[in-house]
């Protein structure tokens, strides 16, 4: 990643992390808006955790839900589909 | 009277005519139980990310309407008895509901229809539920946007305390 840090700590670069959707007010979480969930779930289909997001726990919290919604209407996988299928 | 939105999925192997059968019962259900049906959405055929009931394709529908709490639990009991319908949901989006301001809302989306006389076959971008259906298409202009709109903040907010990164990591 192209960063150049200004300060060191304990030397690792501490990179800043944002919540997405506090950032972007037109971003909305919705079971409807897959492609927009689907870059919050690993390609396992888990929830990406918010230590590795950076999202605020509001939002998280209304990501989590709206993953989960998703995946009971089968717009989103609870498990990665069987490479046969 | 509450603002609700639900979602439906017709097994997907079933013919046209008998997909159409079960979209209208449910519209009309709500109708009967008081409720004012404000907008009907077909997003057509998709392929389900898991296999239901030995399908892998559903037809979903979605409705928004207004009705009592009596008018879902009617709805929903009907869903369950119906072996056409594999999956629901059913969301509340507000509390109250001005019905004078329904009906107006109900014909403008009516006078939209008309104007787009397909609207399943290639919706407009500018239509945001349509985009909303096809969200194949979205995926490119919502990636581009992501890292952007990490940046700015990352500008803004931390002078003093971070380095301002590039974008929001992922490990």
């Amino acid at each position: 990643m192209p960063v150049v840090p200004r300060r060191k700590r304990k030397q690792f670069f501490v990179r800043r992390k944002v919540c997405r959707f506090c950032v972007d007010s037109n971003l909305l979480i919705e079971y409807k808006d897959v492609n927009t969930l689907r870059q919050f779930v690993t390609e396992r289909g888990k929830i990406i955790p918010r230590r590795i997001s950076g999202n605020c726990a509001r939002h998280q919290r209304h990501l989590t839900r709206a993953i989960k919604q998703a995946r009971l209407l089968a717009l989103m996988p609870y498990i990665p589909p069987l490479p046969t299928s | 009277m509450r603002r609700y939105e639900t979602v439906w999925v017709v097994h997907g192997d079933l013919p046209d005519e008998e997909v159409k059968v079960a979209i209208d019962k449910y519209a009309k259900i709500i109708e009967a139980q008081g409720g004012i049906l404000i907008g009907l959405e077909e997003w057509g055929r998709r392929k389900l990310a898991y296999k239901i009931k030995g399908t892998a394709r559903g037809f979903y529908v979605l409705a928004e309407f207004a009705g009592l709490p009596a008018t879902v639990k009617e709805l929903e009991r009907n869903y369950r008895i119906d072996d056409r319908v594999i999956r629901y949901l059913t969301l509340m989006k507000g509390e109250k509901v001005d019905v004078a301001a329904l009906q107006a809302e109900k014909e403008a989306r009516a006078k939209a229809a008309e104007a787009r006389p397909e609207p399943e076959a290639r919706p407009e971008p500018e239509a945001p539920a349509a985009v909303e259906a096809q969200v194949e298409e979205k995926a490119p202009p919502a990636r581009k946007k992501a890292p952007k709109a990490a940046e700015t903040p990352a500008e803004a907010t931390p002078p003093a305390e971070s380095p301002a990164p590039g974008k929001v990591e992922e490990e």
